[in-house]
């Protein structure tokens, strides 16, 4: 492959990391609602819609490599490998397969505003799947009380972040595509 | 946000700032992983001092980290009051606010401590570590697993660093117009986060393809001299302490 997109997709990935890792800390109020949106997993919503399925995990994966390492990237600033085992590890998980449904969704043929919003329910689908059957585990509690925390409270901010990726990925993608060529986004 | 320079490196002569990378970084992993399996508040009190050492002894500032983490220590404090009221168990007799529980006050208090060390090993590490020095020793550590391409990981995994203060710059640049514009005022989170994130991306996407374009004036490649390591015994010594506090504290 040319080594040119080669490395601007490498380059494009670290900053979608780093995205990732900074989204932690950026939080919006939602009016009426106690939990804030932040904004980690809108990034990683993105970095499957613009970079693809391949480049779009391995962003993701080198963001949980960095927290499994010990830099304080995860929610709040917590890092290690412990966090996995912990109650929140099946949604850091979940991300990666999050950005990998929503890169293969999006990414198979031309892109159209309903097949970027088919892919980013799926992928939100998956990561709270994942994230939900794994509290449920680590807590040992019932699937209600499992949906009550890990659901419930995400609900309005997951709709609200899905709406701005959808808006926001109209206006990327042209950009983009002045510097992506289309075949990059399968192959790693 | 942008001020926050607790993760940069600070170049000096210490026994910490000279230990070889690799032996520092597995020292980094075992320590975050004894923070999150700690049980109870003995075995982060025995991290914490320890750490504190390490902190001294690699000639860091204690103010800079207490002024940085402020609102950190003000997130700490809103967990463990939320910890304290929620948190079902028996009351502390004597206490002038009755619904305040033992349970809560122990479980907020490891929650909130435990995050506090995560984040005090990370600036330790990069305090201490060079970004050169860091990328070559996560480099070494991928280079006997299959599959991974380690140079272009490494590379990556040095490029997140040099972007996120760029990226923090970026935001507080744009907070500050924004809210001279009145938009912290809006309402509509849509709107807000649009309002935010879509300028960022567009000025963090160009700034990459300067990087890339640098990078490539350079002559970029994967295929690179490897780089040398040397640990002295003071190294081993280091890792060998690090291992027996972390076996305490798995123990116990």
């Amino acid at each position: 492959m040319n080594h040119t997109i080669q490395l601007r997709m490498m380059v494009f990935s670290s900053l979608m990391t780093a995205l990732i890792a900074i989204g932690g800390y950026l939080s919006f109020p939602i009016p009426l609602i106690p939990v804030p949106i932040v904004l980690a997993d809108f990034f990683v919503m993105l970095a499957g819609l613009l970079l693809g399925a391949a480049w779009g995990s391995a962003s993701v994966g080198l963001f949980l490599f960095l927290g499994a390492l010990g830099m304080p990237v995860f929610a709040g600033g917590a890092s290690g490998v412990a966090v996995f085992i912990g109650p929140t590890g099946g949604f850091l998980v979940g991300y990666l397969f999050c950005a990998l449904v929503i890169g293969l969704v999006s990414g198979k043929g031309e892109a159209s505003l309903s097949k970027d919003l088919a892919a980013l329910l799926l992928g939100d689908f998956v990561l709270f799947g994942l994230g939900i059957t794994w509290l449920k585990i680590v807590l040992r509690v019932t699937w209600n009380k499992a949906l009550a925390f890990g659901l419930l409270p995400f609900i309005p901010g997951t709709a609200i972040k899905i709406m701005a990726a959808v808006m926001l990925v109209r206006t990327l993608r042209p950009f983009l595509k002045q510097v992506i060529p289309q075949q990059s986004k399968l192959s790693l | 946000m942008a001020e926050i320079t607790l993760f940069h490196y600070i170049p000096k002569k210490t026994i910490i700032h000279q230990m070889d990378g690799r032996l520092k970084l597995v020292c980094m992993i075992l320590f975050t992983m004894a923070a999150g399996f700690a049980r109870n508040l003995y075995d982060l009190a025995i991290l914490t001092s320890v750490l504190f050492m390490i902190y001294m002894a690699a000639g860091l500032s204690v103010k800079r980290f207490m002024i940085e983490l402020k609102y950190f220590f003000i997130l700490a404090g809103i967990i463990i009051g939320a910890h304290s009221f929620t948190v079902p168990g028996t009351a502390i007799p004597g206490f002038p606010i009755q619904r305040i529980t033992w349970e809560g006050l122990n479980s907020g208090l490891l929650l909130s401590w435990r995050l506090i060390v995560m984040i005090f090993i990370g600036a330790i590490m990069t305090g201490t570590t060079s970004l050169l020095q860091f990328k070559n020793a996560v480099e070494w550590f991928l280079r006997p697993l299959p599959f991974i391409p380690e140079a272009r990981v490494a590379t990556m995994f040095s490029l997140t660093f040099v972007l996120i203060p760029l990226i923090l710059d970026q935001i507080s640049e744009m907070m500050d117009a924004q809210k001279s514009r009145c938009i912290d005022g809006r309402k509509d989170p849509v709107t807000r986060i649009l309002f935010l994130v879509r300028p960022l991306l567009f000025h963090a996407f160009m700034r990459a393809e300067e990087i890339v374009q640098a990078m490539e004036s350079r002559c970029y490649s994967e295929i690179r001299t490897k780089p040398k390591f040397k640990s002295t015994l003071n190294d081993w010594l280091v890792l060998a302490f690090s291992i027996f506090i972390c076996f305490i504290i798995w123990v116990d």
